[in-house]
C-alpha cells in the first residue's frame, strides 16, 4: 500500500488507486442521509 | 443522588486499571524521542479506534444523549461533513506528512513555506488545545462529581494524574493502545445502553411506537434542508461547514494527525481515516437514538421535576414552596402527558390519530412550560445557567440501569474522558519539544542532544502541559462564562490553520509573506465575526480558511515575485 514517491512541489494524485473506497465512503454517507430522511418522513 | 454499588466499583476500577496497566506494559521501552512521538508503525484498527477515542470526549457520552433528549436527533447532521473529510485527508494530507516524516503537521508548514509560518501555526494550536484539553478535564468532572457525591477537585485530580502518568511513561503508543481498549469499552458500553433503554420501554410500546411517538413530539428530525446561517444543525451547516471544521480537526489539529502519523504506511493511515468516516455518523447516530429513547422512556415513567438534583436541591433550600407547587405542577403534567400518549398510540384510524396528535401537543407544551419554569427559578437563583440536559442521561444510568452496568457506563465516561485528554497532551508536549524546543536549538545553532534528552525534555513538556491543563480545570469552576468562549475558541483558530494548509496544498504559487499576511488578516476578520456577528459558529470555519487563501493570493498578486527557497532540513 506504500505510495511512490514524488516531489514536494507536486501535489498528491487526489484519486489514485483508493478511488473505489472513497466512493464507498461518499456513498455510505449519501445512504445515511436518504435513510435518515426516510425515517424522519415516517415517523412524522 | 445515588452512589455506586460495590460491583459497580470493581468493574469501574478494574476496567480502568486494566486498560491503564495493560497500554503502560505494551509501551514499556520508550528509550527516544523518536518512539515517544511516532508510537511505531501501528496498524489501522488501532489507528481508527483511536481517531475515535481522541474525538469522543466524555461530553459525547454526556450531553449527546441529552441533546437526543431534549432536541431530537438534528445533531447528527454535525458530522455529515466528516466522511467527506476523511477523504480529502487521506488522498491529500497523508501522503505529504508521510513523504516528508514529519513529527508535527507545522512542520509541513516549514516545509512549504518557512520558520514563521510553521510557529504561526504551531501557537495557535497550544492556545487552542491547551485550553480546551482543560475544558475536556473539568466539564466530565463536574457532572461526575455532583451525580456521584465525588468532591470535584479530586475528580479533576484523579483524572488528570491517571493520564499524565501512562502518557509520559509510553508516549504515543501508550496512548494510542489504552485508547482502543477504551474505544472497545465505550461501543460496548453504547450497545448495552441501548439495548437497556429498549428493554425498559413499557409493555405494549414496540420500538416502532416508540420512534412514531418520539416523532410526534418533535424528536426524529435526523434531516432539515432549511438554508438558515443561524442555525447549528442543518444539512447544509453540516455538509459544508461540518466538511471545513472537520477537516481543519482532522487534518491540521496535531491530537489527532499524531494518531494517523503513527501508522507504519500510507495505506494503514488511510484505511484507519477511512474507518472512522464510516462509523463516525452511525456511531452519533446511535447516541442520539439511545436519548431519544431515553425520553420516551420518561414519557411513561416520571421523570424529576429537574434532572440537575443538585441545583435543585440548594433552591428547595431557599424556595420551598415554589419549588413544591412547581413539582405538583409538574406531575400533574407528567400524567397529562402520559395519558396522551397511550392515546396517541391506541388510535389507528387517520382521524382519532390527528386528534391523539393534536391532545399530545397540548399536553406536552404544557410538560415543557412547567420545566422552562423551573429551570428559570433555579437559574435566577442560583445567578447563572443549568443545564438540565447534561444530567439527563446520567440520571437515567444511575436510577434505571441495573447493578454492574452503572459501572460499565461510568467507566465508559471516565475512559472518554482519558482517552481525549491523552491525545491533548501528547500532542501539546510534542509540538512544543518538535516545533520549539528543537527548532530554537537548531536555529541558535546548538549541538544536537542524545536521545534521551529529547526523550526528558518532551516527557517535561507533556507534564508541564498537564499541570496547566489540570490548574485550568480547577480554576475554571470560577470563571463559568470562560467556559463557552473556549468551547468556541476552537473554532475561531481552526479557518485560519486550515486556510495555511489548503494554501500549501492547492494554491502552490503562494509563498510564505502573503500566506502570513492572509492568516492574520484572517484570524483578526474571524475575531471580529465572533464578537460582532450572531453567525453559528461553523461558518467560522468557511469564512477564516476562505479568507487566508482570498487575501494571500491578492498579497501574492502585488509581490514580485521570487525564487523558491529550498525547504528547511528536517528536525
Amino acid at each position: 500500500m506504500s505510495e511512490p514517491e514524488s516531489a514536494l512541489d507536486e501535489p498528491p494524485p487526489f484519486w489514485g488507486r483508493w478511488r473505489r473506497i472513497y466512493w464507498v465512503v461518499a456513498g455510505l454517507l449519501a445512504a445515511e442521509i436518504l435513510v435518515f430522511l426516510l425515517l424522519r418522513e415516517w415517523a412524522a | 443522588m445515588t452512589g455506586l454499588a460495590g460491583p459497580d466499583w470493581v468493574v469501574l476500577i478494574g476496567m480502568i486499571a486494566a486498560i491503564v496497566l495493560y497500554g503502560a506494559w505494551r509501551s514499556r521501552g520508550v528509550r527516544n524521542v523518536d518512539s515517544y512521538v511516532r508510537g511505531d508503525a501501528l496498524r489501522w484498527p488501532t489507528i481508527g479506534l483511536g481517531i475515535m477515542a481522541t474525538q469522543a470526549s466524555a461530553i459525547t457520552f454526556i450531553s449527546t444523549p441529552g441533546q437526543g433528549f431534549s432536541d431530537g436527533m438534528r445533531f447528527v447532521q454535525f458530522y455529515f461533513g466528516l466522511p467527506l473529510a476523511m477523504i480529502v485527508i487521506s488522498a491529500v494530507f497523508v501522503p505529504a506528512y508521510h513523504r516528508l516524516k514529519v513529527r508535527t503537521a507545522y512542520e509541513y508548514l516549514e516545509h512549504r513555506f518557512d520558520v514563521r509560518v510553521r510557529l504561526f501555526g504551531g501557537v495557535l494550536f497550544l492556545i487552542g488545545r491547551g485550553l480546551a484539553t482543560g475544558i475536556t478535564i473539568y466539564a466530565p468532572s463536574i457532572i461526575l462529581s455532583q451525580i456521584l457525591g465525588w468532591p470535584l477537585q479530586a475528580t479533576i485530580w484523579a483524572i488528570g494524574i491517571v493520564v499524565v502518568i501512562y502518557t509520559v511513561l509510553g508516549g504515543t503508543r501508550a496512548v494510542s493502545i489504552t485508547q482502543k481498549q477504551q474505544m472497545i469499552v465505550m461501543l460496548a458500553g453504547l450497545g448495552v445502553a441501548a439495548i437497556v433503554v429498549i428493554l425498559k420501554l413499557p409493555d405494549g410500546v414496540s420500538v416502532g411506537g416508540a420512534v412514531r411517538l418520539a416523532g410526534a413530539l418533535g424528536r426524529v428530525n435526523p434531516i432539515s434542508f432549511d438554508l438558515n446561517f443561524k442555525d447549528r444543525y442543518n444539512l447544509w451547516s453540516g455538509l459544508i461547514g461540518g466538511f471545513f471544521l472537520q477537516l481543519s480537526y482532522f487534518g491540521t489539529d496535531q491530537s489527532q494527525v499524531q494518531r494517523y502519523l503513527s501508522g507504519s504506511s500510507v495505506g494503514e493511515s488511510r484505511l484507519g481515516l477511512l474507518f472512522n468516516g464510516i462509523f463516525k455518523v452511525p456511531m452519533q447516530f446511535l447516541i442520539l437514538f439511545i436519548g431519544v429513547m431515553v425520553f420516551v422512556f420518561y414519557v411513561f415513567s416520571r421523570p424529576p421535576a429537574y434532572f440537575d438534583r443538585p441545583a435543585m436541591d440548594q433552591v428547595a433550600g431557599q424556595h420551598g414552596a415554589e419549588i413544591a407547587a412547581l413539582t405538583a405542577r409538574h406531575d400533574q403534567a407528567f400524567v397529562e402527558r402520559r395519558d396522551a400518549a397511550l392515546g396517541f398510540l391506541a388510535a389507528h384510524d387517520p382521524k382519532a390519530e390527528a386528534d391523539a396528535r393534536a391532545n399530545l401537543a397540548v399536553a406536552a407544551t404544557r410538560y415543557d412550560d412547567v420545566h422552562r419554569d423551573t429551570k428559570k427559578l433555579i437559574d435566577t437563583t442560583l445567578a447563572t445557567k443549568t443545564n438540565d440536559n447534561d444530567y439527563v442521561f446520567l440520571s437515567f444510568v444511575l436510577e434505571h440501569l441495573p447493578i454492574g452496568l452503572v459501572g460499565l457506563l461510568i467507566a465508559v465516561i471516565l475512559c472518554a474522558a482519558m482517552s481525549a485528554v491523552a491525545s491533548g497532551l501528547i500532542s501539546l508536549g510534542v509540538t512544543t519539544t518538535v516545533d520549539f524546543y528543537l527548532r530554537a536549538r537548531q536555529a541558535f545553532g546548538r549541538p544536537q542532544a542524545s536521545a534521551m534528552h529529547d526523550l526528558r525534555v518532551s516527557q517535561a513538556a507533556t507534564i508541564a502541559w498537564g499541570v496547566f491543563a489540570i490548574g485550568f480545570a480547577s480554576a475554571a469552576s470560577l470563571f463559568a462564562n470562560l467556559i463557552e468562549a473556549v468551547n468556541i475558541l476552537g473554532s475561531i483558530f481552526y479557518g485560519t490553520i486550515l486556510g495555511l494548509f489548503v494554501v500549501a496544498f492547492f494554491v502552490r504559487r503562494v509563498t510564505s509573506t502573503p500566506v502570513l499576511a492572509g492568516a492574520i488578516v484572517a484570524q483578526a476578520l474571524v475575531i471580529v465575526l465572533f464578537i460582532a456577528s450572531s453567525l453559528s459558529f461553523l461558518w467560522y470555519n468557511v469564512i477564516g480558511c476562505a479568507a487566508v487563501v482570498v487575501v494571500s493570493l491578492v498579497v501574492q498578486a502585488f509581490k514580485k515575485p521570487a525564487p523558491r527557497i529550498p525547504p528547511a532540513t528536517v528536525l
